[in-house]
């Protein structure tokens, strides 16, 4: 029996177990992991994740326990298919890395654990002349499959940001349609030699001078808050997917709360829950230094 | 043998067909009850969510069929609105997790408003979680929320390791019994003491809520714990300490439970900590639980509580037991 027809705030996510179908190095960090999964592909829009366990499903193994948020990076629901491009950041993703070679060699249980899809993802922001995705590190993945479902009009420009040349995603892995990708490394082996948001500067002073862009902004938090100020700065529209250390992925928690200005229309609290509210927002609801106002 | 007794019976009348069955004792020829009682109310299954990790029940309600479980119990509500500790939260042990939410939550007067019409919905039992800074804030809770249909009892936090004054009622006996002397003429519902395992002795605080007027135990809540970063030198959560929960916890809250199931016989006692699998709630049903709560497996896990109920009446049925009573307490020290 489904309760959650007769419920208002639930979403439409899953629990599953997935098998996964390929797992591929596409740089010396990111991992291009391809899942079977059709009803949660089904439903993935840009910017939402799923929770995955970085272990197979055994009680007797409970290290780490709680599941890792991954941000998908396309969905194909035809062929059933999700893939995340998973970003090598601490012990439970190098453990997913390998949970997922084991499984594909055969020597363990192929399916992970999985519930989703999470979020509020990402929407185009209206009233813009173009639009520009800035990522790097674990924002790659949802600005990729932003830009590849986009149907609004106006340019389009995705900055990724990484340290050095080994580190940035192969570009077939990143390429959406339309899109103008622009290379940072903060030693200049590739592209544009600088961060994230001194390749943003460079493109809004350059190229896009004098235009209205919207910015879509996932990664490092020092990343997005500086292009959140960027944005603010020159008046532009901007998005920020943001992260933080998850457990539940559904909104009962709290351990993944940002500050905001305005109560929640549902608990009259200034916080809100990035998995549950977010992870998109607008930087200018935000407190502190998303938006440069304190909260009341 | 089931056949045959089956055919035995055929041609009786059923009220005696009833009646010889239940002079058999541990045998179960339907489907084993697996109702328990807890004081006034009658839980449809021995498994419940922990408060703190099931919100207010409908955010899990998309993969979770509530009517699995005996009771929800809701996140720890405060008279005034808490906006919670700073970021970050929680930290990640071996086999545990830490948390120092700080008992954020949307306040009574938002919770009748906005929680209550949606918890009025869920097909299973509803426990409030009650957390209070004096012995008033928990009596207005108790008092406000009585007349209300919804709720069907109150399950009093004493034992939040997270506050200022938090644990007062949670380490001394004598003002964890005042609070439930003061708790029982604001309700004839459920009140449910739910025990912190950060005492000397848990079976003297048990003793003390049960002569207070609380009709029923359940422990634990989280133990006190901390992390440290050692590139910064700095804690893993803002609050310094936190509480911990998951698996690791589990040895701690089987010997919390068997002690205040010793200490109170008759009472019944809804054992938390560390639940995994039904193995680990036997576990906590043969040391004296007669329900038991899953808290942090619900983020890893939700499923759990799906499963559950069908696979502890498989488990009956091989026992051949008709229902809970034979499995609770029957641990031989
Ligand atoms: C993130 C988190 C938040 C919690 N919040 C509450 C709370 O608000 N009130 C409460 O009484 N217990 C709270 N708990 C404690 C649980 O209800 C439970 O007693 C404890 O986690 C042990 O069970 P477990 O090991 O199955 O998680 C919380 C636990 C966690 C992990």
């Amino acid at each position: 029996m489904n309760y959650a027809a007769c419920i208002a705030a639930p979403k439409d996510f899953l629990q599953r177990r997935a098998e996964p179908l390929a797992q591929e190095a596409v740089s010396s960090r990111y991992f291009l992991l391809t899942l079977r999964e059709p009803e949660i592909a089904r439903r993935a829009r840009p910017g939402q994740f799923v929770m995955l366990a970085c272990r197979p499903d055994d009680p007797a193994s409970c290290d780490p326990l709680l599941p890792r948020p991954l941000a998908v990076l396309d969905a194909d629901p035809a062929a059933g298919t999700l893939a995340l491009l998973y970003f090598q950041a601490g012990r439970g993703t190098a453990l997913l890395h390998r949970t997922v070679s084991d499984a594909l060699a055969g020597r363990s249980g192929a399916a992970l654990r999985i519930i989703g899809p999470l979020g509020n993802g990402f929407t185009a922001l209206e009233k813009v002349d173009a639009h520009i995705g800035v990522g790097g590190g674990s924002g790659v993945a949802p600005l990729v499959f932003f830009f590849r479902r986009l149907k609004a009009q106006g340019e389009r420009h995705l900055i990724l940001a990484a340290r050095s040349a080994e580190q940035l995603a192969r570009a077939d892995c990143v390429a959406a349609p339309q899109t103008a990708l622009h290379e940072a490394t903060d030693d200049g082996t590739r592209g544009f030699r600088g961060n994230a948001v001194g390749a943003l500067a460079a493109l809004l002073d350059g190229p896009l001078a004098g235009r209205k862009p919207g910015l879509y902004v996932a990664g490092p938090e020092p990343m997005m808050e500086a292009a959140a100020l960027v944005a603010r700065q020159r008046g532009l529209p901007c998005r920020v997917s943001l992260e933080a250390r998850m457990a539940c992925g559904v909104g009962v928690c709290r351990s993944c709360v940002v500050e905001a200005l305005t109560p929640h229309a549902h608990s009259g609290l200034y916080r809100r829950a990035i998995c549950q509210d977010g992870p998109v927002f607008d930087p200018a609801e935000l407190a502190g230094v998303w938006s440069g106002v304190a909260r009341p | 043998m089931v056949g045959a007794e089956r055919k035995g019976v055929k041609h009786k009348p059923p009220a005696l067909r009833r009646l010889r069955r239940d002079r058999l004792p541990g045998y179960a020829a339907r489907m084993p009850d697996l109702t328990s009682r807890l004081g006034n109310l009658t839980l449809a299954t021995p498994f419940m969510a922990a408060s703190g990790t099931f919100g207010y029940g409908s955010e899990y309600a998309p993969i979770v069929d509530l009517a699995n479980l005996g009771a929800v119990v809701t996140k720890s509500l405060s008279v005034a609105p808490r906006e919670g500790n700073p970021t970050p939260r929680i930290w990640e042990t071996s086999a545990g997790m830490l948390n120092a939410i700080g008992l954020e939550n949307c306040g009574l007067d938002v919770f009748i408003e906005k929680k209550v019409p949606e918890l009025a919905k869920l097909p299973t039992k509803v426990l409030v979680n009650v957390v209070g800074n004096s012995i008033e804030e928990y009596a207005e809770i108790c008092t406000r929320l009585d007349p209300i249909e919804a709720v069907d009892g109150f399950e009093i936090n004493i034992s939040c390791p997270n506050v200022k004054h938090g644990c007062r009622f949670a380490s001394d006996a004598a003002d964890c019994e005042r609070l439930f002397k003061a708790l029982k003429p604001t309700t004839k519902k459920l009140l449910l003491a739910k025990l912190s395992p950060n005492v000397t002795d848990v079976a003297e605080i048990a003793r003390a809520a049960v002569e207070g007027g609380a009709q029923a135990l359940s422990l634990i809540n989280t133990l006190l714990g901390m992390a440290v970063d050692v590139k910064t030198r700095r804690p893993r959560i803002a609050n310094v300490t936190g509480g911990l929960s998951g698996p690791a916890i589990k040895p701690v809250a089987l010997r919390c439970v068997w002690q205040a199931a010793r200490a109170c016989p008759g009472v019944p006692v809804v054992g938390i900590g560390g639940i995994r699998s039904l193995e680990d709630a036997l576990e906590f049903f043969m040391v004296g639980a007669c329900a038991v709560q899953v808290g942090t497996t619900n983020y890893l896990d939700p499923d759990l509580l799906n499963r559950l109920p069908g696979e502890l009446d498989a488990w009956l049925k091989a026992e051949g037991y008709a229902d809970l009573k034979p499995l609770v307490g029957s641990f031989k020290a």
